[in-house]
């Protein structure tokens, strides 16, 4: 891995929370899944990217939150270089809250014990303690009554949102959600894309890789269209959607719109 | 899942039929082609006998055998599973070092010929550690009614290194087995799973332990049951180093009585009650696993 000559020390970066510099990931089967990406994600900032599939966009996230090692580049999260440092990997991916496509709840556990468990294991909070916040997060998301009940008793719907309460429960300083609503049943993701509003109107920093235009439209304040692992095109949201530079972009956004 | 009934088919009253003609010529084969005179009528007293003092019945050797046998499988099954839960975890883990011991502990003990292990450990348990933890002394030290609990759940004072020794050599050998089980069962979890904890930023300990192990209990449990039963036939094997357990209480009858079909028809039937029984436990608990959640 590249030496960073970055200086490290927290706000370094002024208001990017996260720095992506020339990043490759190659799998083992010799996928070149990101090919010499860069970019910041500023503070309280929400990016979508979009882009075909199998372009690298769950790739990316996954890289972000140390799930796949990077084969070259840069990535520091809150001035934490992601490095081979078990130390900085480990704050990175507690700063860093993922919400997956197929929610990954723990099925045996009830949704209380859910979103303590990390609080109590990470955070060293007692169950009482624990219990409080989550209650708070389980009121935010519209699911008080369910604190009992067990993933598998639950529509995908309503997994999804205690999937994002559970990441929030961390407190981490951003988000990212891969394709949080494409499992869902279309009635269901509009619950789902309430909560992500919300969070984006209270400054959550977010990352979302997403299908749905319309919510991307509404709440991005940033785009990035990528294709093959590259970034293909980079533009604040307004500019992004009604006046796309690169040919490529147009086709896709005719297709999906 | 459907349940059929059972229907009855010609095929099958054929099939009745030639087993009992076979077993029937069985029969009389030995008795006529080897001239074996049946006494069935001694074997009960080798089940229980009566006690004048007490005025009541007690097991003989041949219970006393089923009862050491259990005990032997039951504690057996129990220390091999902290064995091979450790080691089957030593398997996945991410050092090469522990990933190298866990395979060659299983590889050797499948490898080998059961015998083979059980004549190594037995002499290096009992020769080497059984004295230098000083169990024998420990025993015969305590009071006697924990002696009495000791010789309930263990074996008498007098036996009860040997004993210990020859749990021991079970739980070395089926740890292997239940080690495999064990990686099979966490293997069997989703990595999702992993990744949902890893971004939590939870440790791979806790990982291990909070979200990927309870899971992986449910899937392991039924194999395990079915490992207990493998562990009740396999104690047969350290008859062989005079623990005396069904089948050497069998052994002995037989060399004192000569009365070899029906000592050994009496032994398979204890067994078989025991491992059928258990058997259909299994059944139920498999079913009862796959309903949670
Ligand atoms: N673990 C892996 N091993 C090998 N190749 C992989 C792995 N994960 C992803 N890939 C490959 O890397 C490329 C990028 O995959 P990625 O999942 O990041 O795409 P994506 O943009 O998220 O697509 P989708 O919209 O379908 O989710 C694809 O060609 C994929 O097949
Ligand atoms: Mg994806």
């Amino acid at each position: 891995m590249k030496n960073t000559e970055v200086p490290l020390h927290k706000n370094a970066l002024g208001d990017h929370i996260i720095h992506v510099e020339k990043v490759n990931k190659i799998f083992p089967n010799g996928v070149h899944a990101l090919r010499d990406f860069s970019t910041n994600i500023r503070r309280n900032e929400v990016l979508v990217i979009i882009g075909p599939s199998g372009s690298g966009k769950s790739t990316l996230l996954r890289c972000i939150n140390g799930l796949e090692q990077i084969d070259s580049g840069i990535i520091i999260v809150d001035g934490i270089p992601l490095d081979d440092d078990k130390n900085h990997r480990l704050e990175i991916r507690i700063e860093v809250g993922m919400v997956f496509q197929l929610f990954n709840l723990f099925p045996h556990m009830t949704v209380l014990a859910n979103i303590n468990l990390a609080q109590k294991r990470v955070r060293k909070k007692t169950t009482a303690e624990a219990t409080e916040t989550t209650m708070d997060l389980l009121e935010r998301v519209g699911m008080v009554d369910k604190a009992d009940s067990y993933p598998g008793q639950l529509s995908g719907g309503q997994q999804q949102r205690v999937a994002i309460a559970r990441a929030l429960a961390m407190k981490p300083m951003v988000m990212l959600f891969d394709e949080a609503t494409s499992a869902l049943d279309p009635e269901m993701i509009g619950e789902v894309l309430d909560v992500m509003r919300n969070l984006a109107k209270e400054g959550m920093t977010m990352v979302v890789v997403t299908h749905e235009m319309g919510f991307a439209r509404e709440v991005s304040d940033r785009v990035i269209f990528m294709e093959d692992g590259r970034k293909v095109e980079e533009a604040a949201a307004a500019q992004f959607f009604t006046n796309p530079k690169e040919e490529r972009t147009q086709q896709f956004l005719s297709q999906i719109l | 899942m459907i349940i059929k009934r059972a229907k009855i088919k010609p095929l099958d009253v054929v099939l009745v039929f030639m087993l009992l003609s076979f077993g029937l010529f069985l029969a009389y084969r030995i008795s006529v082609g080897l001239h074996y005179k049946w006494n069935w009528s001694v074997i009960p007293q080798y089940l229980f006998r009566y006690d004048p003092d007490l005025n009541g019945w007690l097991p003989n050797l041949l219970v006393q055998g089923l009862f050491n046998t259990i005990r032997l499988s039951i504690w057996g099954t129990l220390f091999a599973t902290i064995l091979g839960t450790a080691l089957g975890m030593c398997r996945i883990s991410q050092s090469l070092f522990k990933r190298l011991l866990g395979r060659t502990y299983v590889e050797l003990i499948r490898n080998l010929p059961p015998l083979v292990l059980i004549f190594i450990f037995y002499f290096f348990v009992s020769d080497q550690i059984m004295p230098v933890l000083g169990v024998e002394e420990f025993v015969r030290s305590r009071s006697e009614s924990t002696q009495k609990i000791l010789a309930f759940l263990f074996a008498p004072p007098s036996q009860f290194s040997a004993f210990l020794s020859a749990v021991f050599t079970l739980a070395i050998f089926e740890g292997a087995y239940i080690a495999e089980i064990v990686r099979a069962g966490i293997q069997s979890i989703e990595k999702e799973q992993w990744e949902a904890g890893h971004a939590l930023g939870l440790s791979r300990r806790h990982q291990m332990f909070d979200v990927i192990l309870p899971q992986a209990t449910h899937r392991i449990l039924p194999p395990l049951a079915g490992q207990f039963i493998s562990t009740i036939k396999d104690s047969a094997i350290v008859s062989v180093i005079s623990i005396q357990e069904l089948t050497f209480q069998g052994m002995e009858l037989m060399s004192a009585t000569y009365l070899t079909f029906e000592i050994w028809i009496t032994v398979s039937l204890l067994y078989l009650m025991l491992t059928l029984s258990l058997s259909v436990g299994v059944g139920r608990l498999e079913v009862r696993m796959r309903k949670r959640y």
